[in-house]
């Protein structure tokens, strides 16, 4: 039991770094492309160029590239991009490169529904009380979707602790690489059900937070 | 000239309020003989005329009705007024500026010398009912202390001051306008403008929310332009009307005179519907 158990430290803070430092960049790179997708598309917002059109069909064609290779191929497929930015294409932080590039066109897609959700009226009055574009996203439409925007987070969260386990492809380490390795390769049922439990409580867990969070976002409107 | 964006130096002394803040005043429109004129507006929606060629203007001071059926042209029009569309042709001005044509910074701060008051309310459900009529003056770079001054004000005359801190969605809908009309003055505007505002509310609600926007305009001077489809709104405050059918203004005068001597079809068919209502 002492044994699983200190099995199981590393590879789940190191599903916890990769998780979470992988959702910081993508809400910092996703983020903003959510943002700029949401803007090219309301021409209240962008002042209606008409080259936005073909901006946003462009922008909307690489999302959907990217949103449609399957991890294991694009973890394989950066390899050379890690090695760029962290100056190696094994182990866990190499590991969240791949994951960030997969998480922000999908939080790119959460906060552009978001926000595309918003009533057009609320926009209408933001302007017509004098205030800026840039005043009305993040001092009005930005807090009006926040329990969209913290749901959403919570799925790509909870979708990252499944891609983060195939990261033991690239030495990544975490929950996931520790099931395949002693669990499946070397016939460990204990420490199998051990890191599949944790994976299944850290699931659970992030989905009580986010769900907990959000509550508490629309009880106090 | 009235600058939203610097409450200390405005032209009037302080004469209510403590000082750094300057009173309540809404900027005065009265050396201008129109507060807001619509010329040859007119607006296409694909094959579609909503407005054609139509002229008005509203003096200082004075509430404005316009009227007309659903699909008349009657948001497109306010909406312009409002600078939240531009019209395909004609000018809007306000007193002498014309504004139809800004863009970026100026195109903001234009839209601060009117309010503009929405039949759903559009409150940010984010804020509380403080919040809200904050809003317009952080935009315009207030102080948060004398925001939170001059909000407190302006709810207290709207007579929601004891639900400052109330989220907006646990008001009721009078309350929510009455948030609404304390959002679209904070920014001191000569005018507010005014969609359908009591639509979605209750008969005796209306009546008060009515009083409110007259008893505004008494102390204040405020010129108020309001779209609506019912006539006894018109008929409670309004000082002129103008009937508007199918993308023209049929007939504007005095309010009395136009509803009781009413020259054209569309006025008289609107009289009569709302008698027999």
């Amino acid at each position: 039991m002492r044994e699983v158990a200190s099995l199981l430290y590393v590879p789940l803070i190191e599903t916890l770094v990769m998780v979470i430092a992988s959702t910081g960049i993508a809400l910092l790179v996703g983020g903003s492309a959510g943002i700029g997708l949401f803007v090219m598309s309301d021409p209240r917002m962008s002042g209606g160029a008409p080259l936005l059109r073909y901006a946003k069909n462009a922008a909307d064609r690489i999302i959907n590239v990217l949103r449609s290779f399957p991890f294991i191929i694009l973890m394989v497929m950066v390899l050379p991009l890690s090695r760029l930015i962290v100056g190696t294409s094994i182990g866990t932080i190499a590991a969240i490169v791949p994951l960030s590039i997969a998480a922000s066109p999908f939080i790119a897609r959460v906060v552009e529904s978001s926000l595309s959700e918003i009533d057009g009226g609320i926009i209408d009055a933001a302007l017509a009380c004098g205030a800026g574009k840039r005043r009305i996203l993040f001092a009005i439409l930005i807090p009006e979707v926040l329990p969209s925007l913290v749901s959403g987070l919570t799925l790509t969260m909870i979708s990252l602790v499944g891609y983060s386990a195939m990261a033991g492809v690239i030495g990544g380490g975490g929950l996931g690489d520790l099931a395949i390795r002693y669990g499946y390769q070397r016939f460990r049922t204990d420490i199998m059900i051990a890191a599949v439990s944790s994976i299944i409580v850290l699931v659970e867990g992030l989905q009580a937070l986010g769900s907990a969070v959000g509550r508490k976002i629309k009880d106090s409107r | 000239m009235f600058d939203a964006r610097r409450p200390h130096k405005a032209a009037n002394p302080p004469l209510d309020s403590p000082p750094p803040l300057p009173p309540i005043k809404f900027q005065p429109a009265s050396n201008v003989s129109s507060a807001l004129s619509l010329e040859n507006i007119t607006r296409r929606f694909g094959e579609h005329t909503v407005l054609d060629n139509i002229s008005l203007r509203v003096a200082p001071g004075s509430i404005c009705g316009i009227i007309g059926r659903s699909g008349a042209g009657k948001t497109t029009l306010i909406r312009i007024a409002g600078l939240l569309e531009k019209p395909d042709n004609g000018a809007v001005l306000y007193g002498d500026d014309p504004v139809h044509r800004l863009s970026g910074s100026d195109l903001v701060l234009a839209r601060r010398r009117a309010g503009f008051i929405f039949q759903g309310f559009n409150l940010f459900a984010s804020r509380t009912a403080l919040g809200n009529v904050a809003f317009p003056l952080e935009a315009a770079g207030w102080a948060r202390r004398d925001t939170i001054e001059r909000v407190r004000e302006l709810l207290d005359l709207v007579g929601l001051l004891d639900k400052a801190d109330r989220p907006v969605g646990r008001l009721s809908g009078g309350e929510r306008q009455r948030v609404a009309i304390a959002r679209a003055l904070a920014g001191n505007p000569g005018m507010l403008f005014s969609d359908e505002a009591t639509s979605a509310l209750d008969p005796e609600t209306t009546r008060s929310i009515l009083d409110l926007l007259r008893s505004l305009r008494d102390r204040f001077g405020l010129t108020i332009v309001m779209v609506t489809h019912q006539l006894e709104v018109v008929r409670r405050i309004c000082d002129d009307v103008a009937v508007i059918a199918q993308g023209h203004i049929v007939e504007h005068g005095s309010c009395g005179h136009v509803l009781e001597h009413p020259d054209s079809d569309s006025t008289r068919r609107l009289v009569r519907e709302a008698i027999d209502a």
